[in-house]
């Protein structure tokens, strides 16, 4: 008996198969590297989650639209903990997580590097959108919470996340090589690697530009070596993601349309008068692309309205007096406005993170300031190929060459090339709120309107703010560099301090 | 007669007997009847006569002795009366107990609080949820029931939470087995459903007792997961002569305990405007900010209509029906004096308050015992359970939510308008509010179903031999095994899911325990020694498979392969523990005992290195009465028990990093999305938590158990826990695996028996219960923050969290903007401000809890009464937020009539808003700051009284200061009323009783929802969103024992 019970103990104690019965037989213990590259950059604007920032607070922050409920927040200026939020948690943990991990598992296989190029150009990419809406964020340390044990990363001053870009663009850009191994399964450029180095340049080109107010020195250094490098040279060229027709919840959808469709909210996202009239003040043929008028039965109403914009800050039914046409027509306050138009709400729509045009009107602006040298020519070309661009929309009427045409001839840069440059841009940029927004804040324009807060709603008192507050769970989950961050601010978390580049 | 001296531990009837017989040289004569249902006995008698044993053994009341010659001839009473106590526990300290790993003991002689509850109790006035019928009983047995619809789970929370955002509730072990209780789903933030939980398993006809393990010390040898308690349910036996058939029929009828109490003067609108017209009316069926109501104006609706702006015939509540639930069980039994078997079955349908909504359950089972040769015996049990549930409500913010709905109805909006909820040709949904989140509930009942079905099986072989007299060894085998599928289907055109939507659950999981266990005893002199060991192998398996299909080919077909669009995820689970445990029990005459367990687990979850871990206990009972010799004290013993329990990772796979495609979005473009497949950083080093509680407790009876005392005092610490901590997003990962905390709970139960009146004819026995639980989050978590949020509700920004230094479940969030004197801080339009950062504004924890139970018995009569009360914890309520946000709540009236005249007023003059001081409306007072006046750095904060609009009051309010919206979630309920006729019925009896459960709320101090409005069993206690009533029931048992 007594050897029974010894007997019993010692199979009880046995631990053999724990290690195989505590694997997962569901997941696997690696996976392709070019698969994490395309996880991190796919969850940019996949999904209507990733589209609210952009459409709820940027792109009314950059006077483009407004109208919704939701669109107050960022059309006149009402804080909100859900959608400021948005941008933080799905960049850090569902893009930067695998770019981290990608980049630590890889490192020391010399064969991966065009894998870890890439990763470096997409993380300086993500952390530039997080940076310029927030200010001093987790960068150093930030994604590593397996790798470290850092959970609660040190936010790092934007000065110093900015010089690092540099240096990882840079380290990216000479970091290609044909003769290691292929990015497969590129979401990005289908393995191309010269269009992968020619994204590190224009970034790099994007981000020198905005240093223009804060280190004039800094800005040209670094635009002249990404022009030196060889930026984008066409839309072939264009960082662009694809998306496929799925309604929310299905995360291939692009973002923006699945906000847009949420309760078909685009009936009243309407065109905001300082984006409206800019383009009727430059007759740009455009404007019926972006912007259509419809009645409640979706007839087309354009020529009784003539695309009648929305003042800032208001919402669709702050103003109820129905439109009455030129011969009589009464239109129901409801469908008076201008709204966007169908192309941008379809679902298999793609996003557009840094195109060719963009590039040009950046190398124009360089021009201007006399660091290189036509900035007419590269205006011009900036222009046509903002108004190709628009042709990547599904259902989207092409521009006809002549008015093309035309519009060139009409815009030649004039004494005020910063202005017209970076108004063209903002044309461009549609419906990019984050960099819209950003380049506002650098350059000053578009000159906004000031808002109509009919019910003195504003928590600025219709001061557009000047970066995003931080995520509200941060105080608690981080709350040590959390007050550091706080502390370099003021103290408090202040949204109309100004982010570094913008003092 | 001679006189008798008797020692027998824990031994059937029938051996006690026979010593007898041994002894005194006499013979019994019964029917084997008399030993039905008699537990084992233990007795230490010494000098004592026949007669006195006897009459301990077969009360007067029941059994008939007679004595001719050596011949003792015992007779059941013709009447078989039913114990008077059925109801009320019996503090009756020789009365042997379940206690862990089955083994009986006598109660006099544990350590530690036990409490039982007998089977009866469950089963006149029924739930469908037995668990729900224990609420108010025992103390210290926290029993909140989510408010979830039929099949609904319930939490279960013993001595305070213990682990942090882990599960809380206690273990359920029936028979020996451990049952699994988790639930396939629940409710969160954005909603969900209430898919139950595992407790439907247990047959109340068939329950004998249930003990309720509350402390370590009673918990220890169950090693993992009894740290939080365990629930041990003992079923019937067969018998072991003739047949005996038992049946129950219970009928009730529900009906939804109304709490809605809304504002009904003013109608749909904004600013107190109607709607301009049929397609604005769209934006207000749930918005009462029009303006008040009147007979003369006509009002748009959505349908295209105009109608009297009056005050709606059919409200909200109309939109549920009468419910009826009918219970019946038989069992059967018969067998002889070697095989006993029992066969019970027991069928519930239901039809439920919310229409197309209901439940049918069935529970067989079959047990077999049987001694098959001298000293080796068998037993043996399968159950198996079938349960539908049809049309599970929508919770918290899940778009059919019907809760939600209807809580938010303009009172001129007429429920039975809404009965035309699709298009009468294409059968597409009616838009009628403009809002797909909040879905017409006439089609969410009707187009929008969903079914579940749970079959599970459950049952045990177990092998007993005894080797020789106080040793036997025995071995057992037990498995639990459930399939549960969920579907919900949402036709074409569905809000949110227009091209129509499946969602399939299937679940299946398996647990297998298989143990040996060696039993012990024997006495020396005044010293008994008892003792076991034992070793027990868990294997747990479960797959749960999730496949969603959009984008339906044809209509109304509800095949997954009608769907475009399918998507599925699959999560398998595995898990393994060994463990070998033993215990020592000692006494000394009736004086004194000490018991000792010990176990060692090894866990497959952990760490290597650190997946083995023991953890030992010890208590010790001291039965004072027995030195003194006392008229008022019938008995009295003090207690002491000081316990470890240990206890591993719940869930498997923490420890390193896994990766897989994403399965929401499994490629795009041809392209793969995959990578690291966690959001919760793993922890190589994952070592086990360990729980100490320390508890000391008195059982006092006095005069001859007419009153009785039972107190306890306890504390326990929980350290190491394996925490799933929130972390900063931007460590890459939303949460890590974390061993950290500290958890105190510290608390004290008192259980009270009075007899105030004893008589043959009438009797009246009260039963109190109190539990105060005291919980202190001592240490939280060095490597992350000193915060953890359990949850967070969907509105307002408020969240249930765990903060070092604060107790578990605190509600936080942002309160009024103040001055140092409490004055409100205004903003330049007079309206209040809110603090940016949270403060705690509530505790979702009650401070006490308890019962009371009164049992008046006349003849044949006897009548009950059960409140449960429970006080001093906050509910945040965001149905509240939202009626005070979309103006129907009671309180949104005060300053709209005048209001309304000094617009009525500024428009006649002409000023615009800006320019006019309004004479009515919502009157405000605080301070604002002058930032002319003031000067040296400090603000100046000058008087400001003020009227504002009160609908832009509270939409501020209610968008960012959660702070009135927290409510004393205390209560005073009469949670069950029954009267008990005991009918002559042959030589039987049958018991009819009339009975309700939950028919008067006493006391609450929430408006519009029942304080007990939940949406989930998890830790998220304390938020309230969208709650449907709860249900009272009427109903009539019938039980009766052939």
């Amino acid at each position: 008996m007594r050897r029974y019970i010894l007997f019993m103990l010692v199979l009880a104690g046995c631990t053999k198969n724990f290690r195989q019965i505590n694997t997962d037989p569901g997941k696997g213990t690696s996976v392709a590297p070019g698969e994490q590259l395309a996880a991190a950059a796919y969850f940019l604007d996949g999904g209507r989650e990733t589209g609210y920032p952009n459409l709820f607070l940027f792109q009314p922050m950059a006077q483009y639209l407004n109208g919704t409920t939701s669109m107050g927040y960022g059309s006149r200026y009402i804080w909100n903990d859900f959608y400021n939020t948005l941008m933080w948690d799905i960049f850090y943990s569902k893009s930067i997580k695998q770019l981290s991990d990608l980049i630590e598992k890889n490192k020391s296989d010399s064969m991966q590097a065009n894998y870890i190029a890439a990763a470096r150009v997409l993380k300086v990419y993500i952390f530039s959108l997080l940076t310029d809406a927030y200010g001093d964020v987790p960068y150093s340390q930030a994604g590593m919470a397996y790798y470290d044990k850092v959970y609660t990363p040190r936010y790092d001053k934007q000065q110093d996340i900015y010089n690092d870009f540099f240096l990882q663009l840079d380290t990216a850009f000479h970091q290609f090589d044909a003769a290691k191994a292929p990015v497969l399964n590129d979401i990005v450029y289908d393995g191309a690697l010269v269009k992968w180095k020619r994204l590190a340049a224009s970034l790099r080109l994007r981000l020198g530009m905005r240093l223009t107010k804060v280190n004039i020195v800094k800005a040209k250094a670094e635009v002249l070596a990404a022009i030196g490098e060889g930026v984008m040279e066409s839309a072939d060229d264009n960082f662009r993601m694809i998306h496929e027709d799925y309604a929310y919840p299905d995360l291939r959808g692009n973002g923006i349309a699945q906000a847009l469709q949420e309760e078909q909210a685009y009936q009243h996202t309407a065109g905001c008068a300082t984006f409206v009239n800019y383009l009727k003040a430059e007759n740009d043929p455009r404007l019926g692309r972006f912007f259509v008028n419809r009645d409640a039965a979706g007839n087309d109403i354009t020529a009784i309205t003539h695309y009648l914009p929305i003042q800032p800050g208001m919402y669709w039914w702050d103003d109820v007096f129905d439109f009455i046409g030129a011969n009589g027509q009464v239109i129901p306050y409801a469908n008076k406005y201008c709204t966007i138009n169908t192309p941008f709400y379809q679902y298999q729509s793609p996003y557009l993170h840094l195109g060719y045009a963009e590039v040009e009107f950046l190398l124009a602006e360089a021009a201007a300031r006399g660091w290189i040298g036509d900035a007419n020519m590269h205006y011009q070309r900036g222009i046509r190929a903002a108004m190709a661009q628009i042709g990547m929309y599904p259902g989207m009427p092409v521009i006809p060459a002549n008015m093309v045409q035309d519009f060139i001839a009409a815009h030649v840069l004039t004494d005020k090339a910063i202005e017209e440059i970076n108004m063209q841009k903002w044309v461009a940029l549609f419906p990019n709120g984050f960099e819209a927004y950003a380049n506002q804040r650098r350059t000053g324009f578009p000159v906004l309107l000031p808002i109509a807060d009919v019910d003195g709603d504003s928590q600025t008192h219709g001061i557009l703010p000047k970066r995003l507050l931080y995520p509200a769970a941060e105080a608690m989950n981080n709350p040590v560099h959390y007050q550091e961050a706080l502390d370099r601010l003021g103290g408090t978390d202040d949204w109309l301090q100004k982010v570094w580049w913008d003092r | 007669m001679k006189s008798v001296k008797i020692d027998i531990n824990n031994q059937p009837l029938i051996v006690l007997l026979h010593v007898i017989e041994q002894q005194t040289g006499v013979s019994f004569a019964f029917a084997n009847e008399i030993l039905q249902g008699r537990p084992n006995i233990s007795l230490h008698i010494r000098h004592t006569n026949l007669k006195a044993v006897l009459d301990k053994l077969f009360p007067v009341t029941q059994y008939r002795i007679k004595v001719i010659g050596r011949q003792v001839i015992i007779k059941q009473q013709s009447v078989s009366v039913i114990p008077l106590d059925s109801i009320v526990k019996q503090v009756e300290m020789n009365t042997v107990v379940v206690t862990a790993l089955g083994i009986g003991r006598q109660q006099r002689s544990l350590g530690y609080a036990y409490t039982d509850v007998k089977g009866s109790e469950l089963t006149t006035a029924r739930e469908i949820n037995p668990v729900n019928t224990l609420s108010g009983r025992v103390a210290g047995l926290d029993v909140n029931p989510v408010n979830g619809g039929v099949g609904a789970s319930t939490k279960v929370t013993l001595r305070g939470v213990k682990i942090i955002g882990g599960n809380n509730q206690p273990l359920y072990v029936i028979d020996g087995i451990p049952v699994n209780n988790s639930s396939p789903g629940q409710a969160e933030k954005f909603g969900g459903y209430d898919l139950g939980d595992g407790t439907g398993i247990i047959n109340p006809d068939e329950i004998e007792t249930i003990s309720v393990l509350k402390g370590g010390a009673a918990a220890a040898l169950y090693g993992s997961r009894a740290g939080n308690g365990v629930i041990l349910i003992t079923t019937k036996k067969g018998r072991s002569k003739g047949l005996g058939v038992t049946f129950s029929s219970n009928t009730t009828v529900e009906v939804a305990n109304n709490s809605y109490d809304f504002q009904d003067s003013y109608g749909s609108g904004r600013d107190g405007a109607l709607p301009a017209d049929a397609a604005d009316a769209h934006n207000f069926p749930q918005v009462s900010w029009g303006p008040e109501m009147n007979r003369d104006s006509l009002v748009w609706i959505w349908n295209g209509k105009q109608v009297p702006y009056v005050n709606a015939k059919h409200k909200a509540d109309a939109f549920f029906r009468e419910g009826l639930t009918l219970t019946n069980a038989l069992s059967v039994s018969g067998g002889n004096e070697r095989t006993q078997l029992r066969f019970a079955y027991a069928d519930i349908r239901n039809k439920d308050i919310i229409p197309q909504s209901g439940l049918s359950r069935h529970n067989f089972s079959v047990r077999g015992t049987s001694q098959l040769s001298q000293g080796v015996s068998l037993d043996m049990k399968i159950t198996y359970m079938n349960e539908q549930v049809h049309n599970r409500p929508g919770l918290s913010d899940n778009s059919n939510n019907i809760g939600y709905v209807l809580s938010g109805i303009a009172p001129d909006i007429d429920i039975n308008w809404l009965k035309d909820y699709k298009q009468a040709v294409t059968g597409d949904y009616v838009n009628w509010n403009n809002n797909v989140y909040q879905v017409n509930p006439y089609w969410v009942i009707n187009e929008q179903p969903n079914t579940s079905m749970q079959n599970r099986l459950t049952g045990f072989v177990q092998l007993k031999y005894q080797l020789c007299p106080g040793f036997y060894v025995q071995g057992r085998t037990g498995m639990d095994y459930s399939r549960f599928n969920f579907r919900e289907f949402m036709d074409y055109s569905t809000p949110y899911n227009p091209g129509g939507g499946l969602a399939l659950k299937d679940r299946t999981f398996r647990e297998m325990n298989s143990d040996i266990l060696l039993y012990y005893s024997r006495k020396v002199k005044d010293f008994r020694i008892g003792a076991n060991a034992g070793a027990n192998r868990m294997d747990y398996n479960e797959d749960l498979l999730n496949t969603t299909g959009r984008n339906m080919n044809v209509r109304h077909v509800q095949r997954i392969d009608n769907f475009r669009t399918q998507l599925s995820n699959e999560q398998l689970r595995r898990k393994r523990i060994n463990s070998v445990y033993g215990a020592i029990n000692l006494s000394y005459k009736d004086l004194l005992y000490v018991d000792l367990t010990g176990r060692n687990d090894w866990s497959s979850t952990l760490a290597a290195g650190h997946n083995s871990f023991f953890y030992p206990s010890a208590s010790a009972s001291f039965v004072f009465s027995e030195l003194i010799k006392s008229e008022v004290l019938s008995f009295g013993k003090v207690r002491f028990s000081i316990a470890q329990t240990g206890s591993d990772a719940i869930d498997p796979y923490q420890l390193k990093l896994s990766y897989g495609a994403d399965p929401d979005i499994p490629s795009i473009g041809g392209y793969i999305i995959g990578g690291v497949a966690t959001n919760s950083v793993p922890f190589e080093k994952l070592k086990p938590s360990i729980s100490k509680s320390y508890e000391a407790g008195i059982n006092l009876s006095f005069f001859d158990s007419r009153m009785r005392v039972d107190a306890t005092l306890y504390r326990s610490n929980t350290r190491n826990q394996v925490l799933n901590a929130p972390v900063s997003s931007s460590s890459g990962y939303t949460s890590a695996v974390i061993n950290s905390g500290n958890v105190q709970n510290q608390g004290v139960e008192v259980t009270l028996g009075l007899q105030p009146v004893a008589g043959k004819v009438f009797r009246w026995d009260v039963d109190v219960n109190f539990a105060r639980n005291q919980n202190k989050i001592l240490v939280l978590n060095s490597l992350v923050s000193d915060y953890y949020t359990l949850s967070s509700a969907r509105w307002g920004n408020v969240t249930i969290a765990a903060k070092s230094g604060e107790e578990y479940g605190s509600i936080m969030g942002r309160d009024f903007l103040r001055d140092s004197q409490g004055h409100l801080i205004l903003d330049g339009n007079n309206l209040p401000q809110y603090n940016s950062r949270d403060t705690k504004l509530g505790s979702s924890q009650y401070k006490w809890i308890g019962g009371i139970n009164n049992r008046f018995s006349y003849k044949r009569i006897s009548f009950s009464v059960l409140l449960d009360i429970k006080h001093g914890g906050n509910i945040f309520s965001m149905t509240n937020l939202l009626a005070y946000s979309n103006g129907l709540q009671k309180g949104t009236l005060e300053g709209r009539e005048g209001w309304a005249r000094s617009e009525k007023e500024r428009l006649a003059a002409g000023p615009a808003t800006g320019s006019w001081m309004p004479t009515g409306g919502l009157k405000v007072e605080g301070v604002s700051l002058n930032e002319n006046a003031g000067g040296m750095g400090r603000p100046m904060y000058v008087d400001v009284m003020a009227y504002v609009n009160p609908q832009v009051y509270w939409q501020r309010v209610g968008n960012n200061i959660p702070e009135p919206f927290i409510y004393d979630a205390s209560f005073v309920k009469v949670r069950q009323l029954s009267i008990d006729y005991r009918l002559p019925f042959f030589r039987k009896e049958v018991i009819v009783s009339l009975v309700s459960r939950n028919p008067f709320i006493l006391s609450k101090h929430i408006p519009n929802v029942d304080p007990e409005s939940t949406y989930n069993n998890t830790n998220a206690q304390g938020l309230e969103y969208g709650s449907l009533p709860t249900r009272r029931s009427f109903g009539i048992n019938i039980h009766a024992d052939l």
